[in-house]
């Protein structure tokens, strides 16, 4: 190419960002084949640090990291660590070596928050350094950037994934997807290497360990079940082996900041150093200006390292149980994150799995060329994939006496939805307090607390005799909806599970304050017009299916569908009343009317399917299906959408 | 609750083969699942997000011996109440307890071998309890009272079995 001329109408290219522990990675995916572009440091990885200069602009990447040790305070390594996290989960943790500000009130215990001299600053906004820096970098580089995936470890939990999208809305990313890391990495290789069968993907990252069993089979990936452990990471190793460097330096409980970075960087050098040779030592500060040599061999590592690797062995255990499968049944396994390049974890796996592990893709870009890849699939603009991911963690409610009732059980496959009937405890009992809670423990306390809400205003009865049905949606994006309905009295209530765990919406919108474009009005109206030609659309395509399919209702139901119909067109048709009004009473009449076809168009797909499936392949069936819904209008829409890459954007 | 084998367009039986039933779902999911739909209309999006959801749902359903048996029972035209009270054979019952004795001398001798036979043991009475239901839903059409109370006995049989293998493959010396 001689000239790389700027085209104000390219299409925006979707892009994948691996936002590590250690390392973030921002790549792409064209043609079917993904790459990573070259970040502000030069090189494809650059280091998750961020550097704060008293009185001057956060610097992010190689130079941040190098000022870890000399202002320890001042740079901020590993903030992955801490997302999500509260003051008090992490306040214990060794060789800390950020300042952490003690909250001055229980909200404010919520978050963890770095002293960066005169400075705080959350763990999400720190991300939100290094994901501007990646989004920047891909601007210059691609010019028209769309959408963006971006990875997370299997096993985050609600708040942890909430502080990711939050670091990303405050960077002004439009966020597509969070996808599993194991899962990208799958992804990376399943469609480089036409992979089919059942496949383990052992994660060993610098702060976390995942483990995913997945099922590759006609360009579907189904995870069939995902394991892992939030705190076990080759940081872990490092502080085991900074523990060993500390009891034979004997530097007693006085370290400072100072020395303690420096002795976890040097277990760290150590530990690379020792991934090449069989034998290696470092450089220790000795007394008085002195200097001691630390030796270790790759033998007395794997001694260290062997506790870690048990752990992870009795995880991917519970994986494979949760799979239903055997070690035997996992064709091939492939290594993810950093902690993986230790030969003493290579030979483990493949002792374990009895199979040396796939390494075709560079161990350190593998997840970013997944995310990548998912990002091109969602925005269709690349290949047809499709992911079908689980829960990686049981969702319920809190029982009398603290226990947990799970109504979503961990590995269910989302989109899930499931009920469960509470009944009253106490005689004349006229609310209920429900708490929705995250987790695999037995007490609701051990468990992450998502939500908190009251049924008030029930008839007083016995009790027993009042009940409550209680509904978890959990949608494509993980996002989870409680609902919760009282037959007799007809009353109900209904949550959005959407926590923002320590930032609170004020505190991202004033952060984002000259990125708003609209007045609430404004807003209001489009969002109206929005509804409007939805509204449209679905009549359309209600009116093709009644002429194709309409011998699949009963009578009764034909009736009913005609009824919602009815009422939607002449919503339609009626002058405008003021937007909010409006737009309310247009999305319930919309919601009428897919609630009375829901069951009717799972019988059309099935007629759909049934008639196509005879010898053909799967994307005239697709095509078949389509003509089913009587939606030839909005693929045609779609087509054209596809074609200059504007896909409308996923609303919130 | 919606009949799963219609969902997933599978005859409602109950040896059904799990190669078949993933496919099925994966065939459904190719079409239902929202990530196909982007672009479209949010209101399509949502049927599909609860299409997928019922799909999901369903092979959920299959999946699972036991409740693969209710569903079909169901389908079959019976209801819950159908179900003779589920009486604990007292034989059964002296085994479960024998078992869980068993299980616990092992775990605290941390006795691998009488681990592993026992599992071996459960495994085995597991899959002879999984034949019975399937010869019991060999016909089809209604049960009759006498299959009704075999379809009963060899699910609570199949609960506690499940229930052992659960605590027994999570030991760990």
């Amino acid at each position: 190419m001689l000239l790389d001329i700027f085209d104000p109408k390219a299409p925006p290219t979707p892009i994948g960002i691996d936002l590590g522990t250690t390392n973030s990675i921002v790549a792409y995916a064209q043609d079917g084949a993904p790459r990573a572009l070259v970040t502000c440091d030069g090189g494809a990885l650059l280091p998750s640090a961020v550097y704060y200069p008293k009185g001057g602009k956060p610097v992010v990447g190689r130079l941040a990291k190098a000022k870890k040790l000399s202002e320890p305070r001042q740079a901020i390594t590993s903030a992955k660590r801490f997302l999500g996290r509260n003051y008090s989960e992490v306040q214990g943790e060794s060789f800390r070596t950020e300042a952490l500000v003690k909250p001055r009130s229980a909200e404010e215990d919520k978050i963890v928050r770095f002293d960066v001299g005169g400075r705080e600053v959350t763990p999400i906004e720190v991300s939100a350094e290094i994901l501007r820096s990646l989004y920047s970098s891909a601007k210059d580089q691609l010019q028209n950037v769309g959408g963006v995936v971006i990875t997370v470890p299997a096993y985050f939990d609600d708040a942890q994934r909430q502080a990711t999208r939050d670091a990303a809305r405050l960077a002004g990313l439009e966020v597509l997807r969070l996808l599993n890391e194991p899962t990208a990495a799958a992804v990376a290789y399943g469609l480089e290497q036409a992979l089919e069968g059942s496949y383990a993907v052992y994660d060993l990252g610098g702060g976390t360990f995942d483990v995913t069993v997945l099922s590759l089979s006609d360009g579907v990936f189904q995870v069939q079940s995902t394991s892992g452990d939030t705190a076990l990471g080759g940081d872990d190793i490092d502080r085991a082996i900074a523990q060993k460097m500390h009891d034979f330096a004997g530097y007693g409980d006085h370290g400072s900041p100072e020395l303690d970075a420096l002795v976890l960087d040097q277990a760290r050098q150590l530990k690379h150093l020792l991934s090449e040779s069989e034998e290696s030592e470092v450089v220790l500060p000795g007394p008085k200006g002195t200097e001691l040599n630390f030796g270790m061999s790759q033998a007395e590592l794997g001694a260290l390292v062997s506790p870690f690797l048990e752990r992870t062995e009795r995880i991917v255990r519970r994986a494979l149980k949760d799979a239903h499968q055997e070690l035997s049944d996992v064709a091939g396994v492939i290594l993810v994150g950093g902690s993986t390049r230790m030969p003493a974890v290579r030979k483990f796996v493949s002792e374990l799995f009895q199979k040396e592990p796939l390494s075709s893709i560079d161990p350190e870009l593998v997840v970013a060329y997944g995310a990548a890849r998912q990002a091109a699939a969602l925005a269709g603009t690349g290949e047809d994939v499709l992911l079908l991911d689980v829960l990686p963690l049981s969702l319920g409610m809190e029982t009398m006496g603290g226990g947990v009732d799970k109504i979503l059980p961990r590995n269910t496959p989302v989109p899930a939805g499931a009920r469960a009937t509470f009944t009253t405890y106490a005689d004349n009992q006229t609310g209920f307090e429900l708490h929705v809670v995250q987790g695999d423990r037995e007490l609701a306390s051990d468990c992450r607390s998502l939500a908190r809400f009251s049924l008030k205003g029930l008839p007083p009865r016995p009790a027993g005799l009042i009940r409550l049905e209680v509904e978890f949606h959990v949608d494509e994006n993980g996002l989870l909806r409680v609902e919760a309905k009282e037959e007799s009295s007809g009353r109900s209530a209904e949550v959005e599970v959407r926590p923002s765990y320590g930032l609170s919406d004020e505190e991202i919108e004033d952060m984002l304050i000259d990125a708003l474009e609209h007045g609430e009005s404004d807003l209001e109206r489009r969002r109206v017009k929005d509804e409007e030609v939805e509204a449209r659309r679905i009549l359309l395509a209600t009116h093709k299916g009644l002429t194709s399919d309409a011998d699949l209702l009963e009578q009764n139901e034909l009736e009913q569908v005609r009824l919602a119909v009815q009422a939607l067109e002449t919503l339609l048709e009626s002058p405008h009343g003021e937007p909010k009004r409006q737009g309310s009473a247009l999305q319930q009449a919309s919601d009428f009317l897919a609630q009375v076809t829901h069951e009717w168009a799972g019988k059309r797909m099935n007629r759909a399917i049934s008639g196509a499936l005879s010898g053909r392949t799967l994307g005239a069936v697709q095509g078949e299906v389509d003509q089913a819904r009587g939606v030839e209008a909005h693929l045609e829409e779609h087509r054209r959408g596809k074609r200059s890459g504007a896909d409308r954007p996923e609303e919130e | 609750m919606n009949d799963p084998f219609q969902i997933l367009g599978l005859p409602a039986r109950f040896d059904l083969d799990p190669q078949e039933l993933d496919a099925q779902h994966r065939q459904r999911s190719l079409v239902a699942h929202p990530d196909r739909l982007r672009g479209r209309p949010a209101l399509e999006r949502r049927q599909a997000l609860s299409l997928a959801m019922t799909i999901n749902e369903a092979h959920r359903a299959l999946r699972d011996p036991i409740s693969r048996a209710r569903a079909l029972l169901e389908v079959r035209g019976h209801s819950h109440a159908d179900l003779p009270e589920k009486q604990l054979d007292p034989e059964h019952l002296m085994l479960t307890l024998e078992r869980r004795e068993n299980l616990r001398e092992a775990r605290s001798e941390k006795d691998q071998k009488r681990l592993a036979e026992l599992l071996a043991e459960v495994r085995t009475e597991k899959a002879s309890v999984i034949e019975v239901l399937r010869a019991a839903f060999e016909d089809s059409g209604k049960l009759s009272e006498a299959g009704l109370a075999q379809v009963a006995k060899a699910l609570s049989e199949l609960r506690y079995a499940e229930r052992f293998l659960d605590e027994a493959e999570a030991v760990d010396f």
